[in-house]
């Protein structure tokens, strides 16, 4: 433990007991993060501390009662110290990023009291504060009104119909859902639901819900166990694929999480590993990759692209668009 | 050991902020456990010092005047080291709490962490409740987060590995941006002596800081916000004239704007004669920028789309085409 860090903890707690009163050990440790045990020793450090020329009752009062076999922590005698130390920099910034990114996923209603916060914050902060224009982060978490009727679905356990464009597939559709959770996952937001039209538990990206409607019927799904939101997108039990990606499909292993890689070979070739959630998702990745991939496993995993290309070519062809192969 | 240390540094602490004057090293010296035995009074006092500092505490140098001679004391303004007065209502609480949750990356969390604390012992009443529908994540899966997160805020040099380049970089960062969930700084690359973006994801190792805080300007007028803009696709200049498929591919379809045949004709753009649409597409003017990248969202569309001009861009696709087209592999084969 940092001396440095027990210093802020310490400063911290001085005025909060101040003003506060008897507060259970516990609840201290949960506060500052750290094991009641440290909370004792932080405790003991401070009732060796107090105004200088230390007679006779110039320490800082500290003890811990044993309440209803919980301890609890009261302190006196330390007036100077009854406000705590203001924001540093790193707390201020930290704290007004999250305001400020909190803003891009809320819901126009819940805006004001947002603002009002990042106000009186910066305020607070002062100039420590400034370093926050120094940050930009960028949440994709669609359109306003699309976030609103979602936001009053969830609230009133009402039905959805949304108009969603699915990436992997490249079709928009058009669905009935019951909303069950707004979350975040990679700096985007989702609403996790229950689709009637594909009978099983969904997640949609927001930025692809082209518009939504409330229904007049409640949810039907109201005890649906959701996945930890905190889990990886795919699981172990969904299938692979092996690529060899040339130069310039390097990008693919930066951009996926990967299971396995090796390479770049002599000549270039970096052979990855990463799961598929949806077939078609593979198809389009192929044929956007063109001849900088080769599938090595499974067999058959490109017969997707093989198929779909072979169709494109022909359309073009039967329009008049293009002669054969161009030499 | 450390446990002295943390009591003398809190003693320091109160006696230069409960201090009227300012107090001099001797009467420093005298009065706090730990310096009076020490026989290096002078470096740990500086060194002290330095510390609270790091920690955010204002330390003021000034000479009483009723002292004679230039006996420079040391004290702490209350005015400088104290948390002001704040009053939140519920409503603005809940948005705090929710903000304080949203870091992932250990040192940054505590540092909300500890703010939070400084909130609720001015009487603030943290609520840690959940509002439907509304959560935050900044997710900070890159190891040299925090690095680069302190750099930024202290304005110190730091210098990393870079995957791609496969040399030491030394960098003065001006700015951290997240987008799709991932860390780029920005800044001056000193041995380039240009702007530069790097993927924190692809720095490699342990970045160091070097140099003292504050050591460099970001110059007046750098606008994050537009340095950022370069990493979003750049505003389209052209357009190119796409039949797409009803109901499939709709990001080309959303951008696009459905046109007839004869109208795209009317706008300059090259249809052979007697074109006609097969059964169930539309035919959409679609701006862009780059001819990669549209080359690339194209091909990936396969037989959902047919790209009729510009015939540059039709052919880089029909090109990509032709490297899955069945023909094509099995000569090769």
């Amino acid at each position: 433990m940092s001396s440095s860090a027990q210093l802020t903890r310490m400063l911290s707690m001085v005025p909060y007991l101040l003003n506060n009163g008897d507060t259970p050990v516990e609840k201290l440790a949960a506060m500052y993060g750290v094991s009641p045990a440290q909370v004792v020793k932080d405790l003991a450090t401070i009732s060796w501390t107090g105004l200088p020329s230390k007679q006779w009752g110039e320490y800082i009062n500290v003890d811990i009662d044993g309440v209803d076999g919980e301890a609890v922590a009261r302190l006196s005698n330390a007036e100077y110290l009854s406000r705590p130390l203001r924001f540093t920099a790193d707390e201020a910034v930290a704290l007004l990023l999250a305001l400020r990114s909190l803003r891009d996923v809320a819901n126009p209603e819940q805006l004001p009291a947002i603002d009002r916060a990042l106000d009186k914050l910066a305020t607070l902060a002062g100039d420590r504060g400034d370093a926050v224009s120094r940050a930009e982060v960028r949440i994709q978490a669609g359109d306003d009104q699309v976030r609103s009727t979602v936001d009053r679905a969830l609230r009133d356990r009402r039905r959805l119909e949304i108009t969603y464009d699915v990436a992997s597939r490249a079709e928009t559709t058009q669905r009935r859902v019951d909303p069950l959770r707004r979350s975040m996952r990679d700096g985007a937001v989702y609403l996790d639901a229950w689709c009637h039209s594909a009978g099983g538990l969904r997640i949609f990206r927001m930025d692809r819900i082209v518009s939504a409607t409330v229904l007049d019927q409640a949810v039907d799904h109201p005890e649906v166990v959701l996945p930890d939101a905190d889990a990886g997108w795919f699981t172990s039990d969904n299938p692979s694929v092996t690529l060899d990606l040339r130069p310039g499909a390097h990008w693919v292993a930066e951009y996926y999480a990967l299971t396995e890689q090796s390479g770049p070979t002599a000549d270039g070739i970096r052979r990855v590993t990463l799961p598929v959630g949806d077939p078609a998702w593979l198809r389009r990745l192929l044929l956007r990759l063109g001849d900088q991939v080769s599938v090595v496993a499974p067999d058959g995993a490109d017969q997707a692209a093989r198929q779909e290309a072979t169709e494109a070519l022909a359309q073009y062809r039967a329009l008049g668009l293009v002669g054969d192969k161009p030499q | 050991m450390s446990q002295d240390k943390s009591e003398r540094l809190m003693n320091l602490t109160i006696c230069l902020l409960s201090a009227r004057r300012f107090v001099t090293k001797a009467e420093l010296r005298d009065s706090i456990d730990g310096y009076k035995e020490t026989s290096s009074f002078d470096r740990m006092f500086e060194r002290d010092k330095d510390e609270l500092r790091s920690n955010g505490i204002e330390i003021e140098t000034g000479t009483n005047e009723d002292l004679f001679g230039d006996n420079l004391g040391y004290r702490i303004r209350p005015d400088s080291y104290e948390l002001g007065a704040v009053e939140f209502d519920a409503d603005e609480a809940t948005m705090i709490g929710l903000a304080a949750r949203a870091w992932q990356e250990a040192s940054v969390a505590e540092a909300t962490r500890s703010a939070m604390a400084k909130l609720q012992a001015v009487g603030v009443e943290v609520d840690s409740q959940r509002v439907p529908g509304l959560d935050l994540t900044l997710p900070t899966s890159e190891p040299s987060f925090a690095t680069f997160y302190d750099a930024v805020i202290d304005r110190v040099r730091v210098r990393f590995d870079y995957r791609t380049a496969g040399e030491s970089r030394e960098l003065e960062p001006w700015g951290l941006i997240m987008h799709r969930g991932r860390w780029y700084v920005i800044g001056q690359d000193i041995g380039k002596s240009v702007v530069r973006m790097f993927r924190l994801s692809r720095v490699v190792g342990t970045p160091k800081r070097f140099g003292k805080p504050g050591c460099y300007d970001i110059p007046p007028g750098t606008n994050l916000q537009e340095l950022a803009d370069a990493l979003t696709p750049p505003t389209p200049d052209r357009k190119a004239l796409v039949a797409i498929r009803a109901g499939r591919a709709p990001a080309l379809r959303r951008r696009g704007e459905l046109v007839t045949a004869k109208g795209s004709r009317a706008a300059g753009f090259d249809l052979p004669p007697g074109f006609g649409l097969p059964p169930g597409f539309g035919l959409y003017e679609v701006g862009y920028a780059s001819t990669q990248a549209l080359t690339d969202e194209l091909a990936g569309a396969g037989a959902d789309v047919v790209v009729c001009a510009p015939a540059d861009l039709r052919d880089a696709v029909i090109e990509k085409l032709h490297a899955w087209a069945d023909h094509e592999r099995e000569e090769s084969a």
